[in-house]
């Protein structure tokens, strides 16, 4: 035997192996605007899949059209899609169409209703976004002493099916969710006053909480109806977003949001099932998010209510 | 009296250096947060570096990249790093294993085990932890793996599972946390608490780990130590 054939031998045993890894790896595309919060549930989707799911992304931006998405898509020849975000599943939904690729799952996450996104496409599946009532109840009950068996929410008219979804998931858990229904095409300013005060000044109501809706919520109505009217109002209110749960801002209490890990790592679990299902997502499925990031605003906590002793370690993070 | 001074004071810093601390990394999921867990350990194993995890990869991956002295993880995990030997393992009620309970909305049979979805803390990557729950419950739900112990209560809120699995320790914790009617069905098998190990000897670990109060313990998941 050659010394040259005695080094090829080895190598080409090498090739092999990895020529038959590769074939054991299934390709899986992630399309993803740039940013922090994709990028982390991009990190759990890939380490919930691990090493037989050959992960590739496509960062798309605002102008990304679908020309770009097409060659990725035909060099890739992916077994299903994830896609972050409302752009995200527009490109891919217009992609697959084009290229009749209906067999390729679409497991849509990260977006404003992906539920809505995604109606009428066939074989795809979704993970929502918007973190459910009885989400913030329960982690609102776990921390706090006080009873919490009524909360307060106003939201839209077209956002009824969600207020109405949140609602039975609450009662399972004994809490009644209380909706102000607000028509969609009423005057944001006076409307939000008005349901604002109609919920603050019933005794039964034992917390608010406000939906990520930027009809109601933006910095000029903070300013002028939120901050006024719930300003004498003891009782905790639970938000979707950080920075209104800054001490200083006296609004919110309670903070709870998508953990974006988890969130990727669910979807992965997503993925996995409909792979079992032979890469086929049977009817509508549209998965609520179980993990969320909890941050608690101390000093507004203690002046609406308790805090239940050996709790706060459950608490990711908070300010006071 | 001054340079004797001087050299306690150097012999205080060199046994304070982080290059002779035990280096431990711990991963056991719990309602505790993992930066709460890593305060509360500190303060009780001041001569140690600790690193508390809170996800599975992050773990895995930093044992492989610098590896620590000692690692304190479920059994399960412990059991994939072979240079670690177990020198403590944890117990509640005397036992270094504690009953599987399934925690469900309504009544499960835990022989129909092969038809349920199940949730299940992810302490191993899928497959292996496909084996690990056979291994618990003497057959295969599908699995619905989740990264933290509080987001087990969702896969029920939401129906998303029929029943999640726990160990004995943990019920409370959950059912705590819901008004929802919970029922709890012993499954057929047990689970292993947290071992600590480690590559060489770890006696001043071990008396650390022995020293930790109720409350640190609790968030470990253990009220008692055994060799």
């Amino acid at each position: 035997m050659t010394r040259a054939y005695r080094m090829i031998r080895p190598m080409g045993a090498i090739l092999v192996l990895a020529g038959m890894a590769l074939a054991q790896t299934k390709p899986i595309l992630v399309l993803r605007p740039a940013g922090p919060n994709f990028e982390e549930t991009f990190k759990g989707i890939k380490e919930a899949l691990g090493p037989t799911y050959a992960i590739d992304e496509l960062v798309v931006g605002k102008d990304s059209e679908g020309d770009e998405l097409t060659k990725k898509w035909s060099a890739t020849k992916p077994k299903a899609v994830f896609a972050l975000d409302n752009k995200s599943i527009s490109l891919a939904k217009d992609v697959r169409g084009k290229l009749g690729d209906t067999a390729v799952p679409l497991v849509a996450l990260m977006g404003v209703r992906v539920d809505a996104a995604i109606a009428g496409i066939p074989n795809a599946a979704s993970v929502t976004y918007e973190i459910p009532a009885v989400t913030l109840v329960v982690n609102l009950r776990a921390v706090s002493t006080g009873k919490i068996s009524k909360v307060g929410v106003i939201y839209r008219a077209s956002m009824e099916s969600f207020f109405l979804n949140n609602a039975q998931f609450c009662k399972g858990e004994n809490v009644e969710l209380v909706g102000h229904k607000v028509a969609d095409d009423a005057d944001p300013r006076s409307s939000l006053k008005d349901g604002l005060k109609s919920l603050t000044e019933r005794k039964d109501i034992d917390a608010l909480a406000v939906f990520n809706d930027n009809f109601f919520l933006n910095a000029k109505l903070l300013k002028e109806v939120w901050l006024p009217t719930l300003s004498g109002w003891k009782r905790p209110v639970l938000v979707g977003v950080e920075s209104l749960v800054k001490p200083e801002l006296k609004f919110g209490t309670f903070a709870i949001l998508p953990d974006h890990y988890a969130l990727g790592a669910q979807a992965a679990g997503l993925l996995q099932e409909i792979e079992d299902a032979g890469w086929k997502v049977d009817g509508v499925r549209n998965d609520q998010p179980l993990s969320v990031i909890k941050v608690l605003n101390m000093r507004g906590m203690k002046s609406c209510c308790g805090v239940q002793e050996g709790k706060i370690n459950e608490i990711d993070k908070i300010l006071e | 009296m001054n340079i004797r001074r001087a050299i306690l004071w150097l012999v205080a810093i060199a046994l304070a250096s982080p290059a002779l601390a035990e280096k431990i990394y711990v991963f056991y999921p719990s309602m505790a947060k993992p930066n709460a867990v890593q305060s509360a350990l500190q303060a009780k194993c001041p001569g140690s570096e600790i690193t508390v995890f809170g996800r599975l990869a992050d773990f895995t991956a930093m044992v492989g990249q610098t590896p620590p002295d000692v690692i304190l993880a479920p059994k399960a995990l412990a059991d994939l790093f072979p240079a670690y030997k177990p020198f403590l393992k944890g117990t509640r009620g005397g036992s270094p294993l504690e009953e599987a309970i399934l925690v469900s909305t309504k009544p499960v049979s835990a022989s129909a085990i092969a038809t349920l979805n199940v949730g299940v803390v992810g302490v191993l990557d899928r497959a292996p932890m496909n084996g690990y729950v056979q291994g618990v419950l003497g057959g295969l739900p599908k699995l619905k793996l989740v990264t933290k112990v509080e987001d087990l209560l969702p896969l029920l809120t939401f129906g998303s599972a029929d029943a999640v699995i726990v160990g004995a320790g943990q019920v409370e914790d959950l059912k705590g946390r819901s008004q929802a009617n919970l029922q709890t069905t012993p499954a057929s098998g047990k689970i292993g608490l947290l071992v600590a190990c480690a590559k060489s000897d770890a006696s001043k670990t071990e008396s650390a780990l022995k020293g930790l109060g109720v409350a640190e313990k609790k968030m470990l998941g253990v009220d008692g130590w055994t060799k």
